[in-house]
């Protein structure tokens, strides 16, 4: 079934309705997966899912569906229903016209020269991994490697008619030496071929191997040097944040801040919505809007929301092209570099603290960014610029508008972060914070 | 009535398709979910959200690989199962110990869970509606503290199933759902603070049809849950410098069962196919029928933790009859005085234990693999009354509900902050605490217990683990629960 052949149903079954405002997008979407635990494989699984989403606005009214049923007769119901809960709905004047264009879109920056997945390759890197992390020490890996491919057509009652295409390689795998102590390691690309399955590895193993007999670690405040996928979880909540809807919904540290000083001057964030070399990209929202780069924190100052039409037309500022028509968010996070290698942080804390990896990170009160988080895998005590003591069963106790204000530095080498933990693609670097409270259990 | 025997024929084929493969097992499940969501954001209608996602998951054991495949478009299955079956063969030299299912009861049944009034009649008017008498009861509340920011959420959902598989069982279910969310911004003197309502992000929830709303009773408890939480923004830190009599609320109760007790006893974690992901686990998998013991620290003698799950409860977020390996489920006792009495597990773990699988195996959507979750998990309650457990405390602390939450991947360290809390003060509770911590191990906890409430009272939740992530709907849920001298915190 092919996305034309779809937009040629729903383009017919729209015009038996009346409406304001419309617009489909469809999607294809093919994913393979291998999941591996022990050193084996234990599952590979494959999906191959087509979807349609559909947006009607008339009279100030709106509603949005999805269906995965693509029969015609079963479309032209859904048209039909969604018509009726439009009408249903209430009026909420904040109704925005989708933007009219004619826009200009961006070439696309990412490489989507694979036609198909490559299973044998996958299967090859698994093993690489694998091996990678066992002759670095370690005595059991587990982990997955997700390839997958997608293409979307987005079509508007305004005439606008787009497609794109974006791959995704995600590896992410976790190395167990024989007394429990692990390591985290990860690849990620939109190109197979750039996928560093034996880095992964090493990585993996090395921290699981360099970790073994933790210790317990005094509670108290410490400066932390971070390496860039615990960096990339704090970044993806400023992120979240900076959604206008967050803002809105009461459940953004950022309400208030725009042109106020909320981190260190070291710190840029900007959302792209097309990266080079990323491993996630679109060149236009789900409302037609060119994708961009906004910058969301410059030298330590909040510049920007990320918007919809809806919610740039109450702050009476341009779209930011982050459309979801509900909730606008991010693309991926693009993190300002420093100028310190990853060494240079290590050597530059007299006594601190390296985590590698953390996960649940959970917030008590959002809006003032108060939060916990869990740092998991190797994690080692720095003592005179080196790597000490590997300690575990610690907690961050901490809030995010001060963890912002007391970045000391960030490597001038970044890495593309995204894994089960953290969602949104972030190109990070590590990160040294001051200060930070840690606690544990009693 | 399902509305998915139509699918039949394509189900038959998928397994017939697969045969020709000599495949050693196949089942396949068709998998509808219907879904309305009605959103009011600071009293203005968001625009509606209506899902009508149906698909086909498939189970192939292949030369004892295991092969997941999900598609929705029908005319493409014989290809898919091609490839699958394609891939696995090159996966054998990473598979070398093969998978098998354990043996279990052929079963041909249709079940649905109570359904008075049919979901799909209610109109997105009427959901907003309830919404927007809450909102206004909201914004019109009256004390120190107002709500300047309010997002409500309603959802009313149906999940349907038909599963067949080679060994000749065929099942339909229908589970219609609603819940509530509500997310609030509180101010006062000047001051935000982020809170949710029911507290700890979870919500109002439960299987059945539209009647399901009433049982929420909105007219009282939105006004009691904003009266307290008022109270607990405007509360002052407490520093307890010695260890303090705690008592737990069934909401804090309930997310240490599943957290704690629900998510270790997990087979799968505890073999290691989730250490990637949502972690592993204290226990090992020789662990039933001992004294519950946390790895490499010293058994629990005596105690007073009794963990069960149960899919069968009426009503209940997590309720089901028959799991998405076709086993009929039944209520499972996880943890008895001490006792580890089970393990979730699925038709793969119970053949390496060679018994009966407890039919644990759920999947939330079609191209989800079916894998171990919880469904509803909570303590079981003892004898006492609430009074009776505070009478009994000198000085220390009520915990009624948290916010902030977290645990380590093998679920033994975990931390809890109080929303709603109070002193307790010769036997009387006393005035509001801000934001109690609780940051202990599984062994302190379960070993702290000394008195559980007659009442047991369960929340809604939406449990994450697997990759792709699956969002299993759940109840967690207890009695009030007394523990002896528990480490205090305050946040800071």
């Amino acid at each position: 079934m092919t996305l034309d052949y779809l937009l040629s149903l729903l383009e017919n079954k729209i015009s038996s309705i009346t409406y304001d405002d419309f617009s489909f997008i469809i999607a294809k979407d093919v994913e393979d997966l291998i999941r591996f635990s022990n050193n084996e494989i234990t599952v590979f699984a494959t999906t191959e899912n087509i979807s349609i989403e559909i947006y009607i606005g008339k009279d100030k009214k709106r509603t949005i569906g999805e269906t995965t049923n693509l029969d015609e007769q079963s479309i032209s119901n859904f048209i039909n229903l969604l018509s009726k809960q439009c009408a249903d709905s209430p009026i909420n004047n904040d109704y925005t016209s989708l933007p009219p264009g004619p826009f200009n879109y961006d070439h696309k920056n990412m490489i989507n020269d694979e036609l198909s997945i490559d299973h044998e390759s996958m299967i090859d890197h698994v093993e690489v991994s694998i091996n990678s992390a066992l002759k670095a020490g370690a005595s059991r890996v587990s982990g997955s490697f997700t390839s997958s491919k997608s293409e979307i057509l987005l079509k508007t009652s305004n005439g606008t008619e787009l497609t794109d295409k974006y791959n995704t390689n995600l590896l992410n795998l976790r190395a167990f030496s024989t007394t429990n102590s692990s390591g985290h390691g990860l690849s990620c690309s939109s190109s197979i071929r750039d996928i560093d399955s034996e880095n992964a590895g090493i990585k993996a193993g090395e921290y699981a191997k360099l970790s073994i007999n933790p210790k317990n670690c005094d509670i108290g405040k410490y400066d932390i040097l971070f390496t860039p996928t615990v960096a990339a979880d704090i970044f993806q909540h400023v992120g979240y944040s900076a959604s206008a809807f967050s803002v809105d919904a009461g459940t953004s540290f950022l309400t208030n801040k725009i042109n106020e000083k909320i981190s260190s001057d070291k710190l840029s964030i900007t959302d792209v919505g097309n990266p080079i070399n990323g491993i996630y990209g679109r060149i236009f929202d789900n409302e037609g809007m060119p994708t961009k780069s906004t910058t969301i924190i410059k030298n330590g100052f909040m510049k920007s929301y990320l918007h919809n039409i809806t919610t740039s037309n109450k702050y009476n500022v341009e779209s930011t092209g982050n459309a979801g028509i509900i909730d606008p968010s991010c693309w991926n996070l693009d993190v300002s570099s420093g100028d310190m290698t990853f060494d240079e942080q290590l050597s530059s804390i007299k006594n601190g603290l390296l985590i590698t990896n953390n996960w649940y990170t959970r917030f008590q009160n959002q809006i003032l960014g108060l939060y916990s988080t869990i740092p998991r895998d190797a994690c080692f005590v720095i003592k005179n610029g080196e790597i000490s003591d590997s300690i575990h069963n610690i907690r961050i106790s901490d809030n995010l508008p001060r963890q912002l204000l007391n970045i000391e530095s960030l490597s001038k080498q970044r890495e593309w972060i995204k894994w089960w933990e953290v969602e949104i693609p972030t190109l990070s670097p590590s990160v040294i914070i001051n200060n930070v409270p840690i606690t544990r259990s009693m | 009535m399902n509305s998915l025997t139509k699918y039949e024929d394509i189900l038959i084929s998928v397994i017939k398709e697969a045969q020709k493969h000599n495949v050693e097992f196949v089942e396949a499940r068709f998998h509808s979910t219907w879904n309305l969501v009605a959103i009011l954001n600071n009293g203005k209608s968001e625009p509606s959200i209506s899902s009508e996602t149906q698909g086909i998951g498939i189970r192939i054991i292949y030369d004892g690989v295991m092969i997941f495949a999900s598609i929705n478009s029908y005319d493409s299955i014989p290809q898919l199962i091609e490839k699958s079956i394609s891939t696995a063969k090159s996966s054998k030299k990473l598979s070398k110990n093969p998978i098998k299912l354990s043996s279990e009861k052929l079963i041909n049944k249709t079940w649905a869970a109570e359904e008075k009034e049919n979901l799909k009649n209610v109109n997105i008017d009427e959901m907003i509606s309830e919404l927007n008498n809450i909102d206004e009861y909201v914004k019109s509340f009256s004390s120190d503290v107002s709500f300047p920011k309010r997002t409500l959420i309603l959802s009313n959902s149906i999940e349907e199933k038909f599963y067949i598989n080679s060994e000749g069982s065929r099942i339909l279910s229908r589970v219609p759902r609603v819940e509530f969310h509500s997310y609030l911004a509180a101010k006062t003197n000047g001051s935000l603070s982020a809170i949710s309502i029911p507290a700890g992000y979870a919500g109002l929830g439960g299987t059945g049809g539209w009647e399901t709303i009433k049982t929420f009773n909105f007219d009282s408890y939105i006004p009691e849950q904003l009266k307290n939480s008022s109270k607990s923004i405007t509360s002052k830190l407490v520093k307890f410098d010695n260890d303090v009599d705690v008592i737990v609320g069934p909401e804090i109760a309930g997310i240490v069962a599943h957290e704690s007790c629900g998510h270790p006893f997990e087979a799968d974690r505890i073999l290691g196919r989730e250490a990637a992901q949502a972690g592993e686990s204290y226990l090992d998998f020789d662990s039933v029928e001992k004294k519950f013991n946390f790895g490499t620290i010293e058994e629990i003698d005596k105690s007073e933790a009794f963990v069960s799950d149960d899919p069968t409860l009426s009503g209940s977020m997590g309720f089901y009859l028959f799991d998405d390996e076709g086993v009929e489920a039944h209520k499972r006792t996880l943890l008895q005085g001490g006792i580890v009495t089970d393990l979730l597990h699925n038709r793969e773990t119970s053949f390496q234990k060679d018994i009966q699988s407890n039919a644990s195996s759920r999947s939330v959507d079609y191209d989800r693999e079916p894998i171990i979750r919880m469904s509803n998990t909570f303590i079981e309650p003892g004898d006492y009354d609430f009074e009776e457990l505070v009478a009994d405390i000198k000085y220390g602390i009520y915990i009624k509900n948290f916010m902030e939450w977290n645990i380590n991947d093998t679920r033994e360290h975990q931390k809890y902050v109080g929303l709603e809390a109070y002193l307790i003060k010769n036997g009387i509770k006393d005035v509001n605490v801000k934001s109690p911590v609780l940051e202990l191990t599984a062994k302190k906890f379960w070993s702290s217990i000394d008195g559980r409430s007659k009442t047991l009272k369960f929340s809604s939740a939406t449990c994450g683990k697997g990759e792709p992530m699956q969002g299993a709907p759940v109840w967690t849920g207890g009695p009030h629960v007394r523990l002896r001298n528990l480490r205090v915190g305050s946040h800071s």
